[in-house]
């Protein structure tokens, strides 16, 4: 998609169908794994990602670049994302500090920690984990996540130092040793 | 970036959605096409309800032709019917005054 994307700008304006596939083929992880990290379920996550697409494909005339087409996907997916839990509230919103446990059954079939983390983001509140989920899944800094959700950079910062607290907390517990790094990793991000 | 970040980034990693992913995007962008297949249809209903009424124009157009050639027709034939009766009629009256004359000639 990126050595072609001039040549579809100056394309037909609604973006032939041929190059809408490279475009989807290039991004549709990206797309549906903010929504599967964030709603745990495969099918709504599915849904959203094609909602997100169709809505590129509407607006096509107004993409400037590539980082601009990725920055749209991350911003429309982050906040249909949100949305979508939101009406089908799927997570029962709760506080930081309130994030229930695992139960003993879920804690059994949690054998690996890759798992366990996974399905402790998905309890976080929604902003807490959609920060977590552009931080560790897309890699983002601190600036572009306040950018994508339309916060203050601060606030990020805060969120995400508490998200990692508990979740280290969590993890500990779940353990029953020290999480991996005792380190503030969202601090030490912004050194 | 701390171990249990990359424990974190590890657990995050993006996944594939399922394989026809892409294809059944492409299905649903056609609805998003429908203004052009929906002038398209509209003018082929039109072409169809035009070819419709200029057909129906023709039959009745010719049905029409049919009855003026049928009616011209009878007229003829009543006309052929009137003068063979007026000639026999003439004969008739021919043969009468023929008969009239001999029985006034015999008296």
């Amino acid at each position: 998609m990126l050595a072609s994307f001039d040549a579809y700008l100056t394309a037909d304006p609604a973006l032939p169908l041929p190059a809408f596939a490279d475009v989807i083929e290039a991004n549709k992880a990206m797309v549906y794994s903010i929504g599967w990290h964030f709603l745990r379920d495969r099918t709504a996550a599915e849904e959203l990602a094609q909602e997100v697409f169709l809505q590129l494909h509407r607006n096509w005339h107004a993409m400037k670049s590539p980082a601009h087409v990725t920055h749209w996907l991350r911003r429309t997916a982050s906040h249909r994302a949100i949305d979508a839990a939101r009406r089908s509230k799927r997570r029962a919103e709760t506080s930081l500090d309130e994030t229930a446990e695992p139960s003993t059954l879920e804690r059994v079939h949690d054998t690996f920690l890759s798992s366990y983390l996974e399905r402790i983001v998905s309890s976080l509140p929604e902003k807490a984990r959609m920060i977590v989920i552009l931080r560790y899944q897309e890699d983002m800094d601190i600036e572009e996540i306040a950018r994508t959700l339309d916060m203050k950079p601060a606030t990020v910062k805060t969120q995400l130092a508490r998200a990692l607290e508990l979740l280290r907390k969590k993890t500990e517990k779940r353990l029953g040793e020290p999480a991996p790094n005792g380190r503030d990793g969202a601090q030490g991000d912004q050194a | 970036m701390n171990d249990f970040e990359n424990e974190l980034r590890k657990a995050l990693a993006r996944r594939e959605p399922s394989p026809d992913f892409v294809e059944r995007v492409l299905a649903r962008t056609a609805p998003a096409r429908k203004p052009a297949s929906f002038v398209f249809s509209w003018w082929r209903f039109a072409s169809a309800a035009a070819l419709i009424v200029v057909l129906f124009s023709a039959a009745f157009g010719y049905r029409q032709h049919i009855r003026r050639e049928k009616g011209e027709a009878a007229k003829k034939q009543l006309m052929v019917a009137l003068r063979i009766a007026g000639t026999e009629l003439r004969d008739v009256q021919l043969h009468v005054k023929k008969i009239e004359k001999q029985e006034a000639v015999l008296q």
